[in-house]
């Protein structure tokens, strides 16, 4: 159970994250807290030639509140959200998914963009935040959607 | 949790604080919370490299070839580089065996997944992983033999060809059973228990490195019996026993996972001979669930036949083991399913019993006994039986098991199936579980109901542990391992310390702190300048090791038997430097005494080692050591008992079951650290709680084992556990030194049946009975269901 050879890198902005995994030709994998990919990489279930890990992304980790509305960067970890240490705008919804999820060292460690872009179906943020009403702001080397 | 005054009799014996019944902290446990144990992957040796094996990915099928990538052939070893290896081989002596060869790496065949077929060798883990990966093998798969019922039917795949079908061994016993088919009750079940993995914190290893020196081959391996692997290791590489050691460090978790040679050890061992450098293969958690050794998997159709007032009249069963695909070393393929034959009518008394057993070979890897190894299938079984003719004749359950247990005043007592039981009262073990879950209370809050719909249920079950059973027990087994004298070597240091080297193992037994106190009751020294060496081949006597809830019993005899030798000698030392007729002084409290002197043992030391001029002239010369053999009066085994008690409570809609109270009343002799059998039951409980409602290794009609992490293979964890409630009686055994008896298994034996005895009470309205393992929410709603289904087509 040990991984395969990979390369690894850790931009320290979003663009340089985007710019490398446009350039790359094999395939690649995003990394934040690693508690799906990590076991998945280990059981050699998948084998990127590239890991970005996006855990050095400051624009990622902030979250911010306008008007009612949320914006939370995908590398906030479930216990950011458990310990309130963002902005609420659920009057506790968020606060009490996050604190079910797994056990602490995962929610210690394990990202909201993580859980989404995995989209296990047994994960909690994929049902509750469909729930909320939320949206996804996915981005790509020039562009961005909702 | 200790019921009150549960253990005074071990209150009075624990006097002088550090003897037989002290609750003596564990030695051992100053290394393990500060997390300074030694397990074999702390193990660093300069030069090491790492181990990883291809393994078959199918269940059945014939190798056609084996692709080694050019670049790789000098780091990759296949069954054709080991010539003059030889297979493992287990038999039994039992008439009729058939045996199994098992390839230490595959050849011509695969008979299960998970099964060796190269290895690989790597400065790295990663990197022999990166190599076993461009090892490509051509297959061609075969049907499995993937269902051990449909194994016995005639014309289905062959695990092994030329034995013409798939069973390893068949038993029958029988006394009279004819009488009894005219009972007015009988009662017909069939009742399964599933395979499990026994899944210790610590998987299995091996660091094996060749020492030019000594010509010798060291085996770090967490093994359970060091000098049994060094039997095996022998006969597979034909080399003298001289050349090899095997050194068993701390182990996390044996429960008979580590009793057994592994075609790991024998591939590793071959390997660092022939490479000349160390080399290591620790086993990861997906290789323990899908690659190593199974449990637990039985089968029965079983008939009790009774009186009206609950009255047993015989039991006729039919028992099947899945053995898997070879015999393991040294147990064999057909222990368990001969041993259910022998211990199925337990502590109670019939006039006619019959069994039929089949271990039967499959697809899946080969079967370890299990901590209660079959007793907890078979406990199962007739729990549930005992429960089933409660319910046909209209008696409390409770009431049923006393009309049928052996009295105390029976003792010794042989029963049906000649299992000769040297102690004990069991009705008494009964009633008091009885009154602690408080039986009536329960009945009242059935009648009353939940307010959350909840079903409460309370459950029963009881069942004797044989241990410690030794050379005619054995011999007739016919294994490769027969225990006989177990020995010990006590040895005084010159500062009046003591040293203790035993053959068996100590992994959670807390045999470093047991065996320390057996020789404060015998020499008076101070336990904590008492050491217990064990683990290494080297420098203990030979011994079967720690299996079979033996060792208290035997280690612990033995450890006596040779401190009251040293005792002996350091008395007649101690009356000459007393100026006194040897007859005239006694030992105790760590001295010599005469009738107005005394000397300390540590002076007579002193005098043996350093100051031999002191000496008596007619002094033994074997001085302040010794090495001595015990073996009880009686080798058949002490019987320790225990009667559980459990309330439930069961969500009808869900399937959830959550234990609410959980009584323990256990019997095993006289307790050396009755703390230390507490943490063992505890310990059991939670195994068997484990066997009774969460763990499961499927298979498919591939072969393919489908819990292949532990998000899978469910194990309890804390919040599952409840903390039992425990009481302890304490009958000495007739047999043994001290009177102790066996106990290590018991706490996993009883719990898979209290509790469904317990669940199946709670949903007796519903017209429901659950016969097999786990209860899982998945078969408890499954059963409801079909429960309603059954009653909407006959209305």
């Amino acid at each position: 159970m040990k991984a395969g050879a990979f390369a690894y890198e850790r931009p320290s902005d979003l663009n340089a994250a985007l710019c490398l995994m446009a350039k790359a030709t094999g395939m690649v994998k995003i990394i934040a807290g690693g508690q799906s990919l990590g076991p998945m990489l280990n059981l050699r279930l998948v084998e990127p030639e590239l890991i970005v890990d996006i855990t050095g992304l400051s624009e990622l980790k902030q979250a911010e509140r306008s008007g009612d509305e949320l914006v939370i960067g995908a590398c906030i970890t479930h216990g950011d959200i458990e310990d309130g240490r963002i902005p609420d705008v659920t009057r506790g919804a968020m606060q009490r998914v996050a604190g079910a999820i797994a056990y602490r060292a995962v929610r210690n460690r394990g990202t909201i963009g993580g859980s989404l872009s995995h989209a296990d179906p047994a994960a909690d943020w994929v049902s509750a935040l469909s729930a909320l009403g939320a949206r996804v702001m996915l981005r790509r080397i020039c562009d961005q959607r909702r | 949790m200790p019921l009150a005054d549960s253990d005074s009799s071990s209150d009075a014996k624990a006097g002088s604080g550090q003897g037989v019944g002290a609750r003596l902290l564990r030695k051992e446990d100053d290394r393990f919370m500060r997390g300074r144990g030694q397990y074999v992957a702390d193990i660093r040796l300069a030069g090491l490299q790492d181990v990883a094996f291809v393994r078959s990915p199918l269940a059945h099928a014939r190798i056609t070839a084996i692709h080694v990538p050019e670049r790789y052939r000098d780091v990759v070893f296949t069954a054709a580089d080991l010539v003059g290896v030889k297979p493992i081989r287990a038999v039994s002596g039992l008439p009729g065996f058939k045996i199994s060869e098992q390839p230490v790496l595959a050849t011509g065949k695969v008979r299960h997944v998970g099964e060796l077929v190269a290895m690989c060798v790597a400065p790295t883990r990663a990197e022999a992983e990166d190599i076993a990966a461009s090892v490509i093998l051509d297959l061609e798969e075969l049907p499995a033999v993937y269902d051990m019922l449909k194994a016995r039917e005639a014309g289905t795949a062959l695990v092994h060809e030329h034995w013409g079908d798939n069973i390893f061994l068949e038993g029958a016993f029988e006394v009279d059973i004819a009488p009894a088919f005219d009972a007015p009750i009988k009662v017909t079940r069939e009742i399964s228990t599933a395979r499990q993995c026994m899944s210790p914190l610590e998987g299995r290893g091996v660091v094996a490195a060749f020492d030019h020196r000594l010509d010798q081959l060291t085996l770090y391996t967490g093994a359970q019996m060091p000098h049994i692997v060094r039997n095996g290791l022998s006969d597979c590489l034909d080399i003298e026993q001289g050349r090899i050691r095997i050194v068993s460090p701390d182990i996390g978790g044996g429960f008979g996972h580590k009793g057994i040679l592994l075609p790991e050890e024998v591939c590793l061992a071959w390997l660092a001979m022939r490479k000349g450098h160390i080399v290591r293969w620790i086993e990861d958690r997906r290789e323990h669930l899908t690659a190593s050794a199974n449990c637990r998997e039985h089968h029965y159709d079983i008939t009790v036949y009774a009186d009206r007032d609950g009255r047993l009249r015989g039991i006729d069963c039919e028992a099947t083991v899945d053995s898997g695909a070879y015999s393991s070393y040294p147990f064999s393929a057909c222990l368990e399913a001969a041993q259910v034959a022998s211990i199925l009518p337990g502590p109670y008394r019939m006039p006619a019993y019959r069994c039929k057993t089949f271990s039967v070979a499959t697809n899946k890897c080969p079967i370890l006994p299990y901590r209660g190894v079959a007793r907890t299938g078979v406990c199962f079984a007739l729990e549930i039986m005992l429960d089933a003719v409660a319910v046909e004749c209209g008696i409390e359950p409770g009431e049923v098991r006393l009309r049928n247990l052996v009295s105390p005043d029976e003792m010794p007592f042989d029963n049906i199936t000649k299992k000769h039981f040297d102690s004990g009262d069991y009705p008494q073990a009964m009633r008091r579980a009885l009154a602690a879950i408080d039986i009536a209370a329960v009945r009242d809050r059935q009648r009353r109901g939940e307010p959350d719909g909840r079903l409460i249920g309370v459950g029963l079950s009881i069942y004797c542990e044989q241990a410690a059973h030794g050379t005619s027990v054995y011999a007739g087994w016919g294994i490769p391992m027969v225990p006989g004298h177990e020995q010990a070597n006590a040895r005084m240091t010159p500062d009046g310390g003591l040293e203790i080297r035993v053959g068996v193992h100590s992994h959670g037994q807390g045999l470093e702190t047991t065996l320390t106190q057996i020789a404060y009751e015998i020499l008076g020294i101070d336990t904590a300048k008492v050491r217990v060496v064990h683990g290494d081949t080297a420098i203990t006597p030979y011994s079967t090791g720690t299996w079979g809830s033996r060792s208290i019993v035997m280690a612990g005899g033995a450890v006596a038997t040779a401190c009251i030798e040293i005792g002996e000698r350091a008395k007649h030392i101690g009356a000459k430097l007393l100026q006194l007729d040897p007859a005239t002084v006694t030992l105790h409290g760590g001295r010599v005494h005469g009738p107005n002197s005394s000397v300390a043992l540590s002076e007579i030391a002193h005098t043996w080692y350093r100051r031999p001029q002191d000496l008596p002239p007619d002094v033994d010369p074997g001085g302040l050591e010794s090495t001595s053999g015990y073996k009880p009066q009686r080798d058949s085994g002490t019987f320790s008992y225990a009667a559980h008690a459990v309330t439930v409570a069961v969500d009808p809609d869900l399937g959830d079951v959550e234990i609410l109270d959980y009584v323990i009343v256990e019997d095993g002799g006289v307790l050396v650290n009755p703390m230390i059998v507490d943490g063992q039951i505890y310990g059991g409980l939670a195994q068997g709680i484990g066997t009774a409602l969460y763990e499961e290794m499927p298979f498919d009609t591939a072969g393919q084992p489908l819990a292949t992490t532990l998000a899978d293979y469910l194990l309890p964890g804390a919040t599952e556990v409840p903390e039992p409630r425990l009481d302890h009686m304490e009958t000495p055994s007739p047999y043994t030194m001290f009177g102790v008896k066996g106990i290590g298994e018991g706490g996993a034996i009883a719990p898979p049946a209290a509790i469904a005895n317990a669940v199946n009470d709670a949903l007796r309205p519903l017209g429901v009975e659950l016969r097999h393992s786990p209860i899982s929410p998945h078969r408890i709603v499954g059963a409801i269901l079909a429960s309603r289904e059954a009653e909407r087509s006959t209305a």
